[in-house]
Order: structure tokens, then sequence, then C-alpha cells
């Protein structure tokens, strides 16, 4: 298969290049990924999208150097990814603050201390500013809400400049304001640091809204089955024709079984 | 106010109901003696010349005698008990290695190692660190294990993906994530190195508080013996206070 292109002309960022993995269970081998390619270019948003199963965030596992693939390879500005590192920012689905560091702290913890005490804590300050969050520094993540703990999140990763953020179902465990909420922060935050993303998510809704490209996957095993470009102007009217159309067309290609599926991305 | 009279209410009552049962003529002086009398002894324990009596005087050396034995051999345990715990809590080849042997050795009673620890050691210092440092081993070992393979896998994610080498992993995110349980285990393992410290100094060691209270046994002082024992509680509370005022000084610990 050959690489899908990105939507805009902008340099590659992130290369997956026939990314494959099983998993093995009672001895017998299960592929949960297979063939897995797609490019993301600097300053892309990319929803990667599928049924819960279908190895999605096994996929951005892989891509932040948590796992290993068992075929294929990931690049990362052309350098290839076989371990964790702050190029790439993960902002997990679930609170993975570290409970007895402040807000600050926690923001600061991957900054050098090459950066002096004072150079540190105004990037850390500057960072809680851009994510509405100025005057919660002292706080422990324990005395602060769920959406204020992902805004966290987002802030001790972003301060960090990664290559590219790599998000996995970040808003899913939040109610629907909240995620709002955090929907405009993410897009007013990428419009400003022209920043590359890659998010995980099972709501066609929530891949419309923000991705410039939604990638939908197949399951059992896990392949891309179809690429939509979503070509909205931002911020996206959420009962406009244009985005309506494009969330059924999304939609619909999620639920078609594989039988039904318009076949595989054209290589 | 409530708050700072609750925790002395039970010393309190049970002062009370000592002084009601051996000033009331209801438990014999040479059973239980009163609380004056102990006072009394204690006094000339702490404060009285050297050499007036057997017991004058022995205090600070005893006391001081015994915190070298606990410090000692709770030193060595934390030494052992902290590294090994939190090796075997992450990994598996490790634990694997040394679950069986730790777990057998730890199923036999310190006692039992009296003796073999006497022959060894003979009578005196090293065999009380022995005894103590042996015993203190499993609760610091155990906490550190079992805190170690708990550690929210998330945790040691988001360390790694910020950059962070296994180095600073270990005593950024995996000993403070660890903290709790670590606690708990130092502890248990410094309440029963007092237990281990009264066993090693009844062998027949000349001086520190279980070799007082064993002396006492011998020469019928039911006074000293009471006394000893209120000291070893109120010294072992002081312990315990002091490490983890010290402990407090780790956020981990604090906000944890």
């Amino acid at each position: 298969m050959e690489a899908l292109g990105p939507k805009s002309d902008g340099s590659p960022c992130l290369k997956v290049e026939g990314v494959s993995r099983d998993f093995r269970v009672n001895g017998r081998r299960v592929p949960i990924l297979e063939d897995i390619t797609f490019m993301v270019a600097e300053g892309e948003v990319v929803a990667l999208l599928g049924p819960s199963g279908c190895g999605k965030t096994t996929l951005l596992n892989i891509i932040a150097g948590f796992m290993p693939q068992s075929a294929g390879r990931v690049l990362m500005r052309g350098r290839p990814v076989n371990k964790p590192g702050p190029d790439r920012g993960v902002v997990f689905q679930e609170d993975a603050l570290l409970p007895w560091l402040t807000v600050a702290e926690n923001v600061g913890f991957g900054l050098r201390n090459g950066l002096g005490k004072g150079g540190r804590r105004a990037q850390v300050d500057h960072m809680l500013g851009l994510v509405g969050l100025g005057n919660y520094g002292d706080y422990l993540p324990r005395a602060i809400s769920g959406g204020m703990k992902q805004r966290v999140a987002l802030a001790r990763v972003l301060v960090l400049q990664p290559a590219a953020l790599l998000m996995d179902e970040p808003f899913a465990a939040l109610d629907a304001l909240t995620r709002h909420q955090m929907h405009e922060l993410l897009i007013a935050l990428q419009q400003q640091l022209r920043q590359t993303v890659v998010f995980v998510t099972h709501d066609p809704e929530e891949a419309v809204k923000l991705a410039d490209r939604v990638l939908v996957m197949d399951k059992s095993p896990g392949r891309l089955r179809q690429e939509f470009t979503v070509d909205l102007p931002r911020p996206r009217q959420l009962d406009s024709a244009g985005f309506l159309e494009l969330k059924r067309a999304v939609l619909a290609s999620l639920g078609q079984r594989r039988a039904e599926a318009p076949g595989p991305i054209p290589s | 106010m409530a708050a700072r009279l609750l925790p002395w209410l039970l010393p309190a009552c049970t002062l009370g109901l000592w002084a009601l049962l051996s000033l009331g003529g209801l438990v014999p002086a040479y059973l239980l003696p009163s609380p004056k009398q102990v006072l009394d002894t204690a006094l000339t324990y702490f404060f009285a010349p050297q050499g007036e009596s057997y017991l004058a005087g022995r205090f600070l050396g005893d006391a001081l005698a015994s915190l070298g034995r606990v410090g000692a051999g709770f030193a060595l345990a934390v030494a052992l008990g902290l590294p090994l715990g939190l090796l075997s809590g992450r990994l598996r080849p490790m634990r694997l290695f040394l679950e069986t042997f730790i777990n057998g050795v730890r199923a036999v009673p310190g006692i039992a190692w009296l003796p073999l620890a006497l022959v060894w050691f003979g009578i005196g210092f090293k065999t009380t660190v022995f005894l103590v440092s042996l015993a203190a081993f499993f609760p610091v070992y155990l906490g550190a294990a079992s805190g170690a393979m708990q550690v929210n896998p998330l945790f040691l994610r988001a360390g790694a993906m910020m950059g962070l080498g296994r180095v600073r992993l270990v005593f950024t995110v995996l000993v403070p994530a660890t903290m709790p349980h670590v606690v708990t285990g130092l502890r248990l393992g410094l309440g029963i190195s007092f237990a281990y410290l009264v066993l090693g100094e009844l062998t027949g060691v000349s001086d520190g508080l279980g070799a007082t209270i064993m002396d006492a046994r011998m020469l019928g002082r039911v006074d000293v013996i009471v006394m000893g024992i209120l000291l070893i509680a109120v010294i072992g509370r002081l312990c315990d206070s002091g490490m983890m005022w010290g402990l407090r000084l780790f956020k981990s610990v604090r906000r944890l």
C-alpha cells in the first residue's frame, strides 16, 4: 500500500510504513494490526477513528514507542522510532498526572534542568496560561476536576514542544460540556502553535470536528479502511450541511461490515 | 481540641486503672508496683549518681546502647530490603529468583535464629544487630516490592514519554509513587526492630534496656520491669514519630 498523501503539502512529520502487530493469546498468534501505512504532514491534525478493539490505541502506543511493532516501521521526522521520547508528547485517556507533584511541577517535570529555576518557571507559567490554568499552579492534581487534569496533561507535553502530539481518546471520560471546551482549547492551541496532532477516537463527530483528515479503521485485524479529508473552515459549524454530510459518510464507513466495505484504500 | 486530647485518653485511662488497682490494694505490690514506685525507680535510673545503686544513672548509657543496636540493625535491613524490594517488584525474573528463598526464610520465627546467632556472633552487639536486621528486613522488603508492583504503569510511561532515562525514572517516578507502601514497610520494620532488640538483649549483654529488664527479673524487681516496658513504649513511639518527621521531607510522603 502506498502512503496516503497529507492534505496540506507540508513536509512529512510522521510516517507509518507497513506496521503490523500480533499478540500472543494462549500460544495462538492473533493479528491486531495489519499493514498500516499513512503519513502525517507537519502541522496536520489526523484522527484515527475506529470501533473499540480495532487496535487504534495499540497503533498509537507503537507510534509513541511504548511497544514494538511486529513488522514495518515508524519514522518521526525521518528517524525510526524505537522508544518513547519528548518529540512525541502523549496525552493519555486516563489521568496520568503525577499525584505527588503540583500542577506547575507536573508541567515543569520534563523540562531540562539547564534552563535554571527561573527559566523553567517562566515556561511553565506561560503554558499554564495558554491552557487557561494560570491560577492553578500550586494545586495538587487531586484537587482539580477531570477537565482541568487533561489541560495539565496537555500543557506538560506542549511545553516540551513535541514534533507530534499523540492523544488517546483524551476527552472520552469528560462530560459533554467539558469535552466541548477541550475541543475549543485544542483547536485554538493547534492554530496558534501549528502543532501536528494524531488523535484516537471512536466518536465520528469529534473526528470530523477536529481533524484535517480522518482515517477510519477496520477491526480484527485492524486495518485502514477509508480516508476522509475534512475540507471545512475552522471553527466548524456542527450543523452546517457540509459537516453533517461528511459526518454521515464517516459514520456509514464506520458502520459497514468488512464484506460491504468499499474495498481497501486504492493502492 | 478534641483532636489534641484524644491520643492521650487511652494512656491516661490505663494509668488511672493501674493506680486504682495498685493503690486500692486489689493487686499486691510484688505483682504490680504502684505508679509512684515506678516513677521513683525511673528517677533513680535517670538521674541518681552512678554507682549509688546498681540501677542508678544508667538510663542514658542503656538507651544509647539499645538505640545504637536498633539503628544499626534497622539501617542494614533498609539498605538491603528497599532496593531488593523495588527490584523484585518491577522485574519478574528478580521476583522469581528471590521469592522462594525469601518466603522460606520469612517463615522461620526470629527466635529460632537466636541460638545460631549466639554461636556465630557471641553475646552482644553483633547478635542483636543480626536479629534486628533479619526481622526488620521482611516488612521493608515486602512493602517496597508490593508498592513497586502496584505503581500505575501510566506514570512510568508518562515519565519515559517526557524524556526521562531509566535512572531518573526510578528516582523521580518509581520511588515517589511507591512511597506509601514503603512508609508502611518502614514503620512495621522499625516496630519489629524493637521487639528483636529486646530479644537480643535478653541473652546476657551488660547494657541496654532489654538487659535491664532481664536483670530486674533475676532480682525480683517488678518495678524495674514495668519501667523498662514503659520506656520501650515511649522510645519506640518517639522513634516512629521521628522517622515519620524525616520522611515528610519527601513531597511524595506529604502529599500521597
